[in-house]
């Protein structure tokens, strides 16, 4: 059995740094990329024991408060380089329709906001757009009978995707 | 500060399930292999549990000081102390890794608690949970955040299984479907059976297989 590679710090992001991205898009080419898949709770974890996609164990202990994201490369040397993926997840997207009447915009946005606080979710927020983590398809059906009153105003889709939450918003799940 | 930090497991599940004696079974076997261990014992508005466990692991065994056996009453929703507010669980951690730095693990026990519970990732490096057979074999298809996204699903009390008509083989299946390669692990903390397994994983995912620290105080 190979050894295990140890963690101790992320090394950057291949989203953000177009060095790294140049790097990782050489790198794959020639099968020298491993990809770490971690869900969203883990991205927050400093101290875990995962395996890549090709089989390598892989020992991470971060300092504390770090946190992973999406595409950050936490091993490169010549041979290997290693990147975290998150797990996909099923979102709720609530979207406020582009007619609807600017009178309206700020009341429709503040009972959606109320709505998904009261649900206890984190957020991501794009544009008209607001997307948070539901655990079961029958999750859509309570949410539109919650939104009944403005659902006229709104488009609410199933999604399933990477979920970054805001940051600096503190939230928690039921 | 980070050389300090010693690694954490949450246990967490349903009132009964069996979160303390699976803790009272995983200590010796651990302890057993030279690792030193401290608990926190979350309860709602006892600490009944922390008592046991320090009469038992503590007085009678000998297996660990008094003193690493801790209590906390929290009040309101079990998981409350160990999710959205886990400031005085985190208080007690960091106070074991001031004065006890040769600890090899850290185990913080919720108070008896629904299928939602989880822990902050904040509080714990790794979380059990652990459901018992006689609440129907049911449980693990009807999901949760605990059954379905801990490290490790313990379904436990599998003795009683024919006296409450809960069929395992259905359990193993939904526990498959639901948590796709993640663990689980049937046990019955009365005899002990299925607990080596439980502590194999605790050694190779928490504990990375480090051999014990030595004591220096």
């Amino acid at each position: 059995m190979s050894t295990s590679i140890q963690i101790s710090s992320i090394i950057g992001n291949i989203k953000r740094d177009s060095i790294l991205r140049a790097r990782y898009e050489e790198m794959s080419r020639q099968g020298l990329c491993e990809i770490v898949k971690i869900n969203r709770i883990e991205s927050e974890r400093v101290r875990m024991r995962k395996v890549t996609d090709k089989g390598s164990d892989v020992i991470i202990t971060l300092p504390q408060g770090s946190r992973l994201r999406h595409g950050d490369v936490i091993h490169l040397s010549n041979e290997r380089m290693v990147v975290v993926e998150l797990e996909e997840e099923n979102l709720a997207m609530i979207k406020i329709k582009d007619d609807t009447p600017v009178d309206h915009v700020v009341e429709i946005a503040v009972r959606v906001g109320h709505t998904i606080g009261n649900l206890h979710r984190p957020i991501k927020v794009e544009d008209r757009s607001v997307y948070f983590p539901i655990q079961a398809d029958t999750e859509m059906e309570m949410i539109k009978r919650l939104l009944n009153p403005i659902l006229d105003h709104l488009v609410i889709e199933k999604t399933r995707m990477v979920f970054e939450p805001e940051e600096g918003v503190e939230v928690h799940e039921h | 500060m980070s050389g300090k930090r010693i690694p954490r497991l949450g246990v967490g599940g349903p009132v009964g399930s069996g979160k303390t004696m699976l803790i009272e079974r995983i200590v010796p076997i651990l302890a057993a292999k030279g690792y030193k261990i401290g608990i926190i014992s979350n309860d709602v508005v006892s600490k009944e549990d922390a008592e046991r466990m320090r009469r038992h692991l503590a007085k009678e065994m000998g297996i660990m000081p008094e003193e690493l056996v801790i209590g906390v009453a929290t009040g309101g929703c079990p998981h409350t102390a160990i999710r959205e507010d886990p400031s005085m669980n985190l208080a007690i951690v960091e106070e074991l890794e001031n004065k006890y730095p040769y600890l090899d693990l850290i185990i913080i026990e919720s108070g008896g608690d629904n299928i939602t519970t989880t822990f902050s990732p904040a509080l714990a490096d790794y979380f059990i949970y652990i459901v018992d057979v006689s609440a129907g074999d049911k449980y693990p298809r009807k999901r949760g955040l605990g059954i379905e996204t801990s490290d490790l699903l313990v379904i436990n009390k599998v003795d009683l299984a024919p006296y409450v008509g809960a069929d395992l083989s259905i359990m193993e299946r939904d526990a498959r479907i639901v948590r796709g390669n993640k663990p689980f692990v049937f046990t019955n903390c009365k005899t002990g059976e299925g607990i080596d397994k439980v502590v194999e994983y605790i050694v190779r995912d928490v504990l990375f297989e480090a051999q014990p620290k030595p004591i220096t105080r």
